[in-house]
């Protein structure tokens, strides 16, 4: 245990949770990755509601017929993680790429919360 | 079976097995292993990788995967926060002598590597009983 609290520290990991996330920020959006090695892309459900986004997916065990375990290391079960966001999410414009096991999502703001600059006119 | 804490990329320890070349970290792929009656499978999580940057090699019986990650960087974006790491992959395993190196197959999908090890198939000897008379 201890060896893992140094390990984190020393990569600069944030948190415990699981999925890991990296979350990225443009002007007027945010991208999630996260990695999901081995997860059939259509078993990953997503769900945006005003400032968060819900990740949700299933690894189930390895169907290995008449085989027996002699390491097993990779997560198995049901998992979920929820994160917020500075502002909210513009659901309708929510992309999802899944590539080689990395998940990308991203996340544009609402366009009624993105910065507006106002125009000050000469009265 | 597995706490949440466990669940995190484990970075491997320098000196050891691996030789780092850049100041890329380096992973050790989380791995299950599963012994059939004529064969091995090896199933590691390599999450970045695809069939073009892993690198499968056999040498005095250790075998040997190592991962290029060649996911698209984040360009254009700025980094908020990272609960992980990317960098490369690099674990080996110390094979038996049941292992028929020249049959091994391995395939790579969605990030996950998947290796077939097949055991030496006994050979059966007939010996040809003569008769003394």
């Amino acid at each position: 245990m201890q060896d893992l609290h140094n390990r984190i520290r020393s990569s600069s990991v944030d948190t415990e949770a699981y999925p890991a996330v990296r979350l990225h920020q443009k002007e007027d959006e945010a991208m999630l990755q996260t990695e999901l090695p081995g997860i059939d892309p259509a078993a990953v459900n997503l769900h945006v509601q005003d400032d968060h986004l819900t990740l949700s997916f299933e690894r189930s065990a390895e169907n290995t017929g008449d085989g027996r375990a002699l390491r097993i290391e990779r997560p198995v079960g049901k998992y979920s993680r929820t994160v917020r966001l500075p502002f909210r999410i513009d659901a309708a414009r929510v992309e999802a790429v899944f590539m080689k096991g990395v998940l990308s999502v991203r996340l544009p703001m609402v366009e009624d919360d993105k910065p507006r600059k106002i125009q000050v006119k000469a009265s | 079976m597995f706490k949440e804490s466990t669940l995190q990329k484990n970075e491997a320890q320098t000196g050891q097995d691996v030789e780092r070349a850049s100041e890329r970290p380096v992973y050790v792929p989380r791995a299950d292993i599963y012994e059939h009656a004529d064969r091995y499978e090896v199933i590691a999580d390599m999450p970045g990788v695809d069939e073009n940057s892993v690198d499968i090699t056999i040498e005095k019986k250790v075998l040997t995967l190592s991962g290029r990650v060649t996911v698209p960087t984040a360009e254009g974006w700025t980094l908020r926060h990272a609960e992980y790491g990317i960098g490369d992959y690099f674990r080996s395993f110390q094979l038996t002598d049941e292992v028929d190196e020249n049959r091994i197959q391995a395939r790579v999908k969605n990030g996950e590597l998947r290796l077939t090890l097949p055991k030496i198939e006994p050979v059966r000897r007939r010996i040809d009983v003569k008769s003394a008379g």
